[in-house]
């Protein structure tokens, strides 16, 4: 997490790639997640166009809501943060935090706190397919598109489709839109490229 | 218009070898969406402080 005059090292050659891919690739957002919802401006330095809560995408004639699964501040969408989660996100407590702690140490007492409350939840994916079901039904989106629950998945209803790109550390899986469809893949790093998601081997090819 | 979404990467909650190789394979995959002109949206926890013990990824992993 970023303290004033503070930028954790992690992901620092990431995140300049991404800086040098936002040079010629402008647009791609960044919606913050329950672990890397700190942000000040190094993420928007490197390109990013920063989201705390979610976005609506058109692209061609769909529509897209996306967001990370963790929970939602406006309450239209019936998706309620945890209380740890709103306390952490809160304005007056990250404000004092920073005050206490310097950028070195608050890192790390994030990272034991982090570390104590880690949960289980890839196992409960009933929450954001309920919820994604019902927002689909009374919206009028063609895609949910989420992660947080680590489960990739893709569900279809005839009021649209909600897609779980998975945890990608676990799966190395992902979502695309191309040609006016979303799908889920799976990166094949051997062979730098995506095939469509699967537990079975598969031989296409997406470009 | 093509489109590239990702999340819950963690990089940073793996092992020091782990998070390595992982930043190199989001790396790639950055390359292959610029060879492809593929945009990128990152939608949340591509960066993880803590929960780095192996136990709870390899359990999670063996049980998923």
């Amino acid at each position: 997490m970023e303290f004033p005059n503070y930028i954790p090292p992690l992901g620092k050659k990431l995140l300049n790639r991404f800086a040098e891919y936002h040079k010629t690739k402008t647009g791609g957002l960044f919606i913050t997640g329950n672990h890397d919802y700190w942000t000040m401006d190094h993420f928007r330095n490197c390109g990013f166009d920063v989201e705390y809560e979610y976005r609506l995408l058109n692209v061609d004639s769909n529509s897209f809501f996306l967001t990370h699964g963790d929970g939602l501040s406006d309450s239209l969408f019936n998706l309620e943060r945890p209380l740890l989660h709103r306390i952490l996100r809160n304005p007056g407590f990250v404000k004092i935090f920073q005050t206490i702690f310097s950028g070195i140490t608050g890192n790390h007492v994030m990272k034991s706190f982090s570390e104590l409350t880690r949960d289980n939840r890839k196992l409960n994916t009933e929450r954001l397919s309920k919820w994604a079901r019902s927002t689909l039904d009374n919206n009028s989106f063609d895609y949910i598109i989420t992660g947080h629950d680590h489960v990739p998945r893709k569900e279809t209803f005839s009021t649209g489709s909600y897609i779980n790109t998975g945890a990608y550390y676990l799966h190395k899986s992902a979502a695309i839109y191309n040609k006016g469809e979303v799908n889920l893949v799976r990166w094949d790093n051997d062979n730098m490229i995506f095939k469509p998601f699967s537990n079975k081997p598969d031989k296409s090819v997406l470009q | 218009m093509k489109l590239l979404f990702l999340s819950d990467v963690h990089l940073g909650a793996l092992t020091e070898a782990e998070n390595s190789t992982l930043e190199e394979e989001i790396i790639q995959i950055i390359n292959f969406c610029e060879s492809n002109n593929y945009t990128i949206h990152i939608l949340g926890d591509l960066l993880t402080i803590g929960w780095n013990s192996q136990i709870i990824f390899r359990h999670l992993e063996k049980n998923y």
